[in-house]
């Protein structure tokens, strides 16, 4: 492994954070970037259970940049370190884990349960965002700021063993989410699609309340005056869930300020768009040129969103986990370089649709990282 | 505009207050319950319609169930015993070492808005508890929900199982999922991928429509 120190491993990682901001602002380079994130994959090809995994986060840093640095130069990395058990902070929604809940190799799932009546709403505008969220991640979610406190010491650890294997940590450990989706996460989603019929100047009160937290804590994300990616989340904001009518009530308007606020931090909003986002595209156009990044999971035509986003945002994804888990080297080679061709160069970002899928065969994932090669 | 055409327009506009006075009203009057829940079913087709010309989305669909769940609960016990009405059955489930439930549910919820009975199975779902239930309820579908490329195996199991009890045949399978697609369809031997609940109904519509 290189030394963190050395002069010629600070010029690789300045390099590579180079041709991804090159990507962010659509400009000409030498090849597409690669950028991936893995966890549970990490932990089959080590041999590990998920168990291991979930339990020794040194162990579990460790073979996640192995089993990402592989198989040749990767550009950076998006999700440096998550830890499973730290899910219910930003969902809200609890956490079923290997060797806790589950059997020791089984996948780690969110427990989506209604956990709050509609008062949620009222309570959230009585006492304030901050003071609500603190409140009821004490009584659900007892031991989750331990996690949190841990994770916060831990990470310098996983930005030095990144950066020392040559791979920056290209997106802020966090980011931000749009206040619908904690408020779906705590009510659940099949309550909360109903709320947004039946009690929408209450859900709408809270949302507003709420978004002051979110934009606060923007500027205070940014570790260096290098340009750094911001994940942006709207995990229940994708198109095919809502109509435009609550859409446009409800998901964009609380965008907006968070692309406004990390572009004014000198940051980089990514959106991190899992889901069917397709009708909503052209809303993209609306943010900064050349300033932001989406990120699609295959369910999304990327493609399409191509011809409409043209050269006013950088594309990232969205290699599909069906495809690294059931298909071929070949089949995924073809993917990639149709995403390059069609997608990029300019403008684009390779990477996998979401994370990597637990159970995605390694040589696909060779192939996916080979092709920005070919 | 007729009473009926009220009652199955109220509820494609996802007026709620409005279709659960009018059930109200119907029953009052002396109107068959088996007769408003077909004016319900048809709400259901105009929310179903209004979905596949992506006028209405998830959210909607929802609602528009959970009205007719609320509805439909006025019609009381003689209506659910009346197989007359029965489009066909399903037996849902999601897959091995998946405990998602949300996907499931929502099928389930849109599939008995729609006229269908769902056996929900829940999820993690054994391979002999479908077999058990295939034999049990000889439904025309079997639905596999999966939201985690950990529980393909989990779909194709109970698949081959579900052969191997020689139940396969007659038998429309349906799997969806998040991380699902025609490709995975094929791969775990199911006859379609369906991307949305909605889907999940043409299927049915498709193969049971002249039953009706």
């Amino acid at each position: 492994m290189h030394s963190s120190s050395t002069a010629e491993n600070r010029l690789l990682l300045h390099q590579k954070r180079d041709r991804w901001l090159r990507a962010v602002r659509l400009e000409r380079q030498d090849r597409v970037p690669v950028v991936l994130s893995a966890d549970a994959y990490a932990a089959r090809q080590a041999g590990l259970t998920l168990a291991e995994y979930v339990e020794d986060w040194n162990l579990a840093l460790r073979v996640t940049v192995e089993a990402l640095t592989k198989w040749g130069e990767i550009d950076g990395v998006a999700m440096s370190f998550f830890p499973p058990a730290f899910h219910p902070y930003s969902l809200l929604m609890a956490v079923k884990l290997p060797g806790r809940d589950l059997p020791n190799d089984v996948m780690w799932q969110l427990d989506e349960q209604c956990l709050v009546g509609t008062e949620i709403y009222d309570q959230v505008v009585e006492l304030g965002w901050d003071a609500w969220f603190e409140q009821f991640v004490a009584r659900e979610f007892p031991g989750l700021d331990e996690v949190g406190e841990r994770l916060m010491a831990f990470l310098p650890e996983v930005h030095a063993a990144w950066e020392a294997a040559g791979v920056p940590c290209l997106h802020v450990d966090g980011g931000g989410e749009i206040p619908l989706d904690p408020l779906c996460g705590a009510r659940s989603m099949k309550e909360f699609m109903l709320d947004l019929h039946r009690v929408p100047d209450k859900v709408q009160a809270a949302i507003d309340v709420a978004m002051p937290s979110v934009l606060r804590w923007i500027p205070e994300s940014f570790p260096s005056e290098e340009a750094i990616g911001f994940p942006v989340y709207a995990a229940r904001g994708s198109s095919d869930l809502l109509s435009p009518r609550l859409w446009e009530r409800f998901v964009f308007p609380y965008l907006l300020p968070i692309v406004e606020a990390t572009v004014k931090a000198g940051g980089v909003p990514v959106f991190h768009f899992d889901g069917d986002w397709n009708r909503v595209v052209p809303r993209l156009l609306d943010f900064p040129a050349k300033s932001c990044v989406v990120e699609f999971d295959g369910r999304t035509d990327i493609f399409k969103a191509k011809e409409v986003l043209g050269d006013h945002m950088c594309i990232k994804g969205d290699v599909p986990a069906s495809l690294l888990t059931l298909g071929t080297p070949a089949k995924v080679g073809e993917y990639c370089r149709r995403l390059i061709a069609e997608v990029g160069p300019e403008g684009f970002i390779l990477s996998q649709a979401c994370c990597i899928p637990c159970e995605a065969k390694a040589e696909n994932v060779r192939a996916m990282i080979e092709s920005i090669h070919a | 505009m007729s009473t009926k055409a009220t009652l199955a327009d109220a509820l494609g506009d996802l007026e709620e207050a409005t279709v659960l006075e009018t059930v109200k009203t119907e029953l009052a009057a002396g109107v068959a319950p088996l007769a408003v829940l077909q004016e319900l079913q048809q709400g259901m087709e105009i929310v179903g319609k209004r979905f596949e010309d992506e006028e209405y989305f998830l959210s909607e669909l929802m609602f528009a169930a959970d009205i007719f769940k609320k509805a439909s609960s006025d019609l009381g016990v003689a209506l659910t015993s009346d197989a007359g009405n029965k489009l066909g059955t399903i037996v849902l489930g999601t897959a091995k070492n998946d405990i998602h439930d949300f996907g499931k549910d929502i099928v389930a919820t849109v599939l008995r808005s729609n006229g269908l009975e769902v056996v929900d199975l829940g999820v993690d779902v054994d391979y002999e508890d479908f077999v058990a239930a295939i034999r049990r309820h000889q439904p025309e579908f079997v639905g596999i929900s999966c939201l985690l490329t950990t529980a393909f195996e989990g779909m194709k199991g109970t698949i081959t199982a579900i052969e191997a009890a020689g139940l396969r045949e007659g038998l429309t399978i349906l799997v969806g999922g998040g991380c699902l697609d025609a490709s995975v369809a094929e791969y775990v031997g199911a006859d379609r991928y369906c991307a949305s609940a909605q889907d999940a109904v043409q299927v049915a519509r498709a193969r049971l429509g002249a039953a009706r």
